[in-house]
């Protein structure tokens, strides 16, 4: 059986996750405390509001501290010669395989949040879809989309 | 007074006449400038719109009057050329002639309308590349001189009936417009809801049941006749390294397919087609499949299986169907639970709430015998270059992909399939208009990834040009 991949993706990417995953868990927090108020005024019954927290607190816990870093440890992935080898997912476990020779082009790109990490992503694009490695550092992105770029120009592409 | 008042009305009702025929006469002064100004903007289009084949064999085409657009096409861009005729073309004897390319999607690259059929012939021979198919060059050259005489297939007049009648376009066109009819008895009056429905009575059971399969009915001719305007005259011909389809009577079409571009080869069975055992054969190709067609180019609507073997071998060499695998057994509690779950919750409720509810509880039990008949039919396999991949949605598809065809290839799973021992594998290829990406779900886990294997396999002879398909000259 094919090994798993070997390359783990940057370690700062469980930071950035959870940040973003903040910015969610405030907003459920935030209806939370809506039904909390709204219960308190007696316009909603209480065990409303009960739930209510107990779900924003069970979300946040889940999208701030376990989330990011269970998805850290499932990315992987592997650039050999002949292709590009991903394994992710968090619920639904899934690898793909792009043979090198379908690559078109390589893109690094990073919003805000992984700009103020030094993090960039990887997008590789073939004729049938693009395929993203989430939060490289930037170096290691630079190198590894001039390294699939120079493996991909070797051969001419058919479509 | 009254004279002076009458003389007064006498002017105003001459003074309203005269406004009243100025009205008119303005109205057909408009009319006749704006038909003037619509056959002088038509005229002016037709004189702006020249296109050229230079010296170096690209296409030059230039338009427009205030905004001049000019086009330039190598041929080595050109996916496909199409041309088109309406009805009045069609008594013109003239054609319009697209030009695809890989970039545009839908829409093609130059569209060049009112051309001769000579003229639309020798463009598109013009636009052959030279590179392409370098084995059948002199075919194609020969092919391009004279009406080719490939192997063809055309449809008989009880063959066209039978396409017609098991067509499921008026169906789907129908499904498509039940959020119209919804809306529709909506806005009747709340009176025509006026009844008190303690026990359905039969009247009303009968008049819904008549209403449905009035629309229902109804439906189906339409969709039997559109298709059958489609399908009418339907050829097909293999000439050197294409396949040309000619099809239609109010609109004919006619779509060249080069068989380098062929993407996935796709037998479908649609549920009626199934029932007269025959087969749909398609194919997905790169930057071809655009002219209001979703989905793959249909080669011919109606062959038998045996039939459909020999027309693939000949029209699409090297796609040969290897033998497929159904999904092991411990797939189908999958599969059932796949296609019950949804329906399950809903029918529940309402046969506890609702009298003569009960009734509702028919619609989990077929669907889950229809997740059974979906089981049956999912499987993939592999032999050689070729791998298939085999489910039904409604239709039954077998979809066949050369190894140096797939994109990228994924193995999935979720914690049930994992407790299984079970994967979903999908594979994706390049195909217009939409990315075509074929899934069988529940395969064997192992198997699964012997199909990343096996595309990985494909990719150890880097440095070399793709194999391709041979294409011999026919």
């Amino acid at each position: 059986m094919r090994p798993d991949p070997t390359e783990r993706i940057d370690g700062r990417a469980v930071t950035v996750w959870r940040l973003a995953g903040a910015l969610g868990a405030l907003i459920v927090v935030a209806a939370a405390g809506v039904a909390i108020g709204l219960s308190a005024a007696g316009v909603l019954p209480a065990f409303v509001a009960a739930t209510a927290a107990a779900v924003a607190i069970v979300a946040s816990v889940l999208i701030v501290g376990v989330v990011p870093k269970v998805r850290w440890l499932r990315w992987r992935y592997e650039v050999s010669e002949s292709e590009v080898y991903l394994r992710h997912g968090l619920i639904v476990r899934k690898r793909v395989l792009i043979p090198m020779t379908r690559v078109q082009h390589v893109d690094t790109t990073a919003g805000p949040l992984l700009r103020a990490f030094g993090l960039s992503s990887v997008t590789v694009a073939t004729a049938g879809g693009e395929h993203e490695i989430p939060a490289l550092s930037d170096e290691v992105a630079d190198r590894l989309r001039d390294r699939i770029a120079a493996l991909a120009r070797v051969t001419e592409d058919v479509v | 007074m009254a004279p002076v008042t009458g003389g007064f009305f006498a002017i105003a009702a001459v003074l309203e006449d005269a406004r009243a025929a100025l009205g008119s006469f303005l109205i057909v002064l408009g009319v006749i400038f704006a038909g003037v100004l619509a056959i002088l903007l038509a005229w002016v289009h037709w004189y702006r719109f020249t296109y050229q084949v230079a010296d170096d064999g690209s296409l030059r085409v230039e338009h427009g009057l205030l905004i001049r657009k000019s086009t330039r096409l190598s041929p080595e861009r050109v996916q496909s050329v199409d041309t088109k005729a309406n009805l009045l073309f069609r008594v013109l004897g003239l054609v319009t002639v697209d030009i695809h390319t890989a970039g545009r999607g839908q829409e093609p690259e130059v569209s060049i309308a009112a051309m001769t059929e000579e003229d639309a012939r020798d463009l598109a021979a013009a636009l052959r590349p030279a590179s392409r198919g370098q084995a059948v060059t002199e075919a194609a050259a020969d092919a391009a001189e004279e009406p080719p005489q490939g192997p063809r297939w055309r449809l008989t007049g009880s063959e066209l009936a039978l396409v017609a009648v098991t067509s499921s376009a008026g169906l789907i066109a129908l499904a498509a417009l039940a959020p119209l009819i919804a809306a529709l008895v909506s806005m009747l009056p709340e009176s025509a809801f006026d009844v008190e429905i303690v026990a359905p009575s039969g009247t009303v059971i009968a008049a819904v049941a008549g209403g449905a399969l009035v629309l229902l009915v109804a439906a189906w001719v339409v969709g039997s006749v559109a298709t059958a305007l489609q399908f009418w005259d339907f050829l097909v011909v293999r000439s050197g390294g294409e396949v040309r389809v000619e099809r239609g009577l109010l609109q004919r079409n006619t779509r060249n397919v080069p068989l380098d571009r062929v993407q996935a080869v796709r037998y479908t069975e649609g549920l009626l087609r199934q029932a007269i055992g025959r087969v749909t054969v398609g194919v997905d190709a790169a930057g071809i499949g655009a002219g209001g067609e979703l989905g793959p180019t249909v080669l011919h609507p109606l062959l038998t299986a045996a039939e459909a073997r020999r027309f693939g071998e000949v029209m699409v060499p090297g796609h040969s169907t290897p033998g497929i695998r159904s999904v092991p057994r411990r797939a189908l509690r999958r599969y059932v639970f796949r296609s019950t779950v949804l329906p399950l919750l809903p029918s529940l409720v309402v046969a506890w709430f609702v009298p003569y509810g009960w009734a509702a509880l028919t619609i989990p039990c077929v669907a889950a015998a229809w997740g059974v008949w979906v089981y049956r039919d999912a499987g993939w396999g592999v032999s050689g270059e070729v791998l298939a991949i085999r489910w039904r949605s409604v239709a039954r598809t077998t979809a066949l992909v050369r190894r140096s065809r797939v994109q990228s290839v994924s193995v999935s799973q979720h914690p049930l399939q994992k407790i299984a021992g079970l994967a979903t594998l999908s594979v994706r290829v390049a195909a217009s208009p939409a990315n075509a990406t074929f899934t069988v779900r529940h395969v064997d886990e192992t198997d699964a990834l012997g199909a990343l294997e096996w595309v990985s396999g494909g990719t150890q002879r880097r440095g070399e040009p793709d194999p391709g398909v041979p294409i011999e000259a026919v």
